[in-house]
């Protein structure tokens, strides 16, 4: 009896006497797991197959063990994130290693840099680099320019002999650089740093809509996250909105100074005021305390410490908007109407800021970018009047079984963080964070798309938009359950958004790479085509304008826009697109890609389309082919001028 | 009203530590990313090598060591709002570089290295003597 007892007490005398880890060794331990998985996740990456890639994308490619490393990665998180004390090194290291597995896979499994709209920015920033000008009437994006001259300017400064070489890890840098302003602005909202943590994980899943290619946006919405944490910061109010205000007793000064949840670090005087961390005073030494009663200073009081950084920090805002309204046309839209309803709603003490922005905007668009406004008058304000066209333009369903799974997908996964997010929204009453911000950061850009179809697209960007906000409040709602399921909802999330995310980012996977054999064929076309000849793709996915900007034209075969009305028969199509390419005297080439002809049956065309439109080709006696190769085939208009030879 | 400081003489002395390690950080790291880009465009070293410096070097300075100055800034701010004046600097240098037809990108990107150098030994000067500079906003 006695020995087993003896036993029995062994094993605990023993544990106890085992030393605990040195926490720096201990933190290194942990920071193991999600470089294990990322390092997993990268070399299964290497094994996988890039003629893999199917009718649902890249997770057809993926192998399983990518699975197992994002798996490591999300235990890792959920483990450092539920530990009573944030352990920061370990979430950042997550972070990195879950947009590099989710970013990445595409620039590991593919051999050339995906997506053709970023090859053509590429073209355009190394049509700067070169010749330090800029092409208006050529495209509507060289009317918002500073993009590219940015990087023309990076580019050139750090020898890059072409940004091409930077379109493979475009993504996957740009997510990085989104993370601490996303962080900042849900700390900022939430008041809690785990609850932060908790909303930027979710981000990369949320993140399908996929602006983050080489692309002015991209870096645009960078810019609109920076400065909605300005905004919300050091210029955060708790006031009471403006309706509110418009009610308010004589008595009242509109002012929750004391609230002890409010937005702002600073205090709601209405001037910058600092409490001095070193004298432990209530005021600074610099400043007498009386100066800081918002009762009782004189009006034209201001710490000089103060307007100093006021005004620096207004500097910075100013250079963010002139950036951002120079640079893409979409964002500062957004950014307008977002600040102006938080002031609104009394959580900026800016003011007159949204008025500011949309000066900025204006101005720019009456002096940069009249050749894109001078005719186009109805582009840009059409939408007005077909306020329910522009939403039902975004939620299309096309005839192909497979590419309508994939927009069901996304529709699910926008419905999931929304639902998710309406729910946090009514959660949250009784948690300090700040439910009025994250709502209107969500809502805002929903509404905003009202006004413009952005050729079917605002509702893309109005989600990435609604993302900061909804993912605040979807932050709120798996918090607001009991502490002990919190991981448990957590993980089941991210289980579900992981598929979700590869089939809603990487579906159209099949028309949106570039496959060698399509940029061979167009440095072919370019070496043979002279100067002045006109290109014209079959259908829109086509990479091309990746060198020699400007010295060809480029016009449309508006082939989608007839397929409105059916798809265009072959026998019909092919005389109305030789009669296009002969309006040129110098000649003109019609391109047909693999891309094009994985694209035209999920957009309009029945299968085999494609084939038809080739055998309709050569029987013509309007075309003869000039190239080919596995993924191109170049034909050459008969009947222009053609001083090309291949 | 104005809630009073809570914070105690230790707390104080750490805060005043803690900003003049990042000020030194930020600081060193400001001139050695400067210093070093200007040698490798100076060298034109190939892009392989001399891109990562320049293009660190662009999203770092001149703002977030600017900003550094300020000590009403938390490191975080600093970073953020630094990180994302930085890349609207590059962007409009270049476009006024564009409109103006003065297209002399390296010449000018060696101008805001040595800002960015300058606004580092400034910070690094700063951060000698912190004292009486730690006049942080009062968190809530």
């Amino acid at each position: 009896m006695l020995s087993s007892k003896a036993d029995s007490l062994r094993p605990a005398i023993q544990v106890r006497s085992i030393r605990p880890l040195p926490p720096f060794i201990l933190m290194l331990a942990r920071c193991a797991l999600p470089l294990a998985g990322l390092a997993i996740g990268l070399l299964s990456l290497t094994t996988a197959r890039e003629s893999a890639i199917g009718q649902y994308g890249l997770i057809q490619a993926l192998p399983p063990l990518y699975f197992v490393s994002l798996g490591i990665v999300a235990i890792s998180f959920i483990l450092a994130w539920r530990s009573p004390q944030p352990r920061f090194p370990e979430v950042i290291l997550c972070m990195i290693s879950l947009v590099v597995l989710l970013q990445g896979a595409p620039g590991i499994i593919e051999s050339e840099p995906r997506f053709s709209t970023a090859w053509l920015h590429a073209g355009f920033t190394d049509f700067v680099a070169q010749t330090g000008r800029v092409l208006p009437k050529i495209d509507a994006r060289f009317n918002w320019p500073s993009f590219f001259t940015g990087m023309a300017f990076l580019g050139r400064a750090g020898g890059l002999p072409n940004v091409i070489i930077l379109l493979k890890w475009w993504p996957v840098f740009i997510n990085l650089l989104y993370l601490p302003p996303l962080y900042l602005l849900a700390k900022l909202v939430l008041r809690e740093e785990k609850k932060a943590m908790l909303a930027i994980w979710l981000f990369p899943f949320a993140n399908w809509v996929g602006q983050d290619y080489y692309s002015p946006q991209s870096v645009a919405y960078l810019l609109y996250l920076v400065l909605l944490c300005l905004v919300l910061g050091p210029y955060g109010a708790s006031r009471k909105g403006v309706i509110g205000r418009l009610r308010r007793k004589p008595e009242d000064n509109g002012l929750i100074a004391d609230n002890p949840g409010m937005t702002s670090r600073y205090h709601t005087c209405g001037r910058f005021a600092g409490a001095c961390h070193e004298c432990g005073a209530r005021y600074c030494k610099c400043c007498q305390p009386i100066q800081h009663e918002h009762q009782k200073k004189p009006p034209d009081d201001w710490h000089p410490q103060a307007r100093a950084h006021a005004i620096t920090l207004l500097l910075v805002m100013l250079v963010l908007c002139a950036a951002m309204d120079t640079g893409h046309q979409l964002t500062p839209v957004f950014a307008v109407a977002t600040v102006a309803v938080l002031v609104f709603f009394g959580r900026t003490r800016l003011l007159a800021w949204p008025g500011v922005m949309f000066l900025l905007a204006a101005a720019w668009i009456c002096y940069g970018a009249v050749a894109y406004w001078a005719g186009h008058l109805t582009a840009l304000f059409g939408g007005l009047s077909t306020v329910t066209g522009n939403y039902a333009g975004n939620l299309r369903l096309h005839a192909n079984a497979a590419h309508g799974d994939i927009v069901h997908v996304r529709l699910l996964a926008a419905g999931v963080i929304w639902t998710l997010a309406a729910i946090g929204f009514f959660a949250g009453r009784k948690m300090r964070a700040d439910r009025t911000a994250a709502a209107v950061m969500m809502l805002t850009p929903l509404f905003t798309i009202a006004g413009q179809s952005y050729g079917d697209e605002a509702g893309l960007r109005a989600f990435l938009f609604s993302l900061p906000g909804a993912l605040c409040l979807v932050a709120m709602a798996l918090t607001s359950v009991r502490p002990g399921l919190r991981p448990i909802l957590t993980g089941a999330l991210t289980a579900a958004l992981i598929p979700s995310f590869l089939i809603a980012r990487w579906g159209n996977e099949l028309f949106e790479r570039v496959l060698p054999g399509e940029i061979s064929a167009m440095n072919a076309l370019y070496r043979i085509a002279p100067p002045g000849s006109s290109m014209m793709a079959l259908t829109s996915p086509m990479t091309w304008q990746f060198e020699k900007v400007g010295q060809y034209q480029y016009p449309n075969s508006n082939i989608e826009q007839f397929a409105s009305n059916g798809t265009p028969s072959p026998a019909r199509l092919v005389p109305g697109l030789a009669g296009q390419l002969r309006k040129n005297p110098r000649g003109g080439y019609l391109i047909i890609t693999s891309s094009q002809l994985e694209y035209a049956p999920t957009a309009f065309a029945p299968p085999g389309w494609g084939a038809d439109v080739e055998k309709q080709l050569s029987q013509s006696h309007l075309f003869r082919l000039i190239y080919s190769n596995s993924a191109s085939k170049i034909y050459q208009v008969v009947g222009a001028h053609d001083s090309g030879q291949p | 009203m104005i809630p009073a400081s809570h914070s105690s003489p230790a707390d104080s002395e750490g805060r005043r530590y803690s900003l003049r390690a990042q000020r030194l950080a930020i600081g060193a790291l400001a001139v050695a990313l400067s210093i070093a880009s200007v040698a490798l465009v100076a060298a034109s070293a190939p892009w392989q090598i001399r891109f990562p410096f320049v293009a660190a070097a662009a999203v770092f300075g001149p703002a977030i060591p600017a900003l550094r100055l300020r000590p009403e800034l938390s490191l975080g701010e600093c970073l953020v709002y630094g990180m994302g004046a930085d890349v609207a600097l590059q962007m409009l240098v270049g476009l006024v570089l564009v409109l103006s037809h003065v297209w002399a990108p390296v010449a000018v990107s060696l101008g805001l290295l040595v800002v960015t150098f300058a606004v580092g030994l400034k910070l690094l000067w700063d951060a000698r003597d912190i004292k009486g500079q730690v006049c942080t906003p009062q968190h809530h």
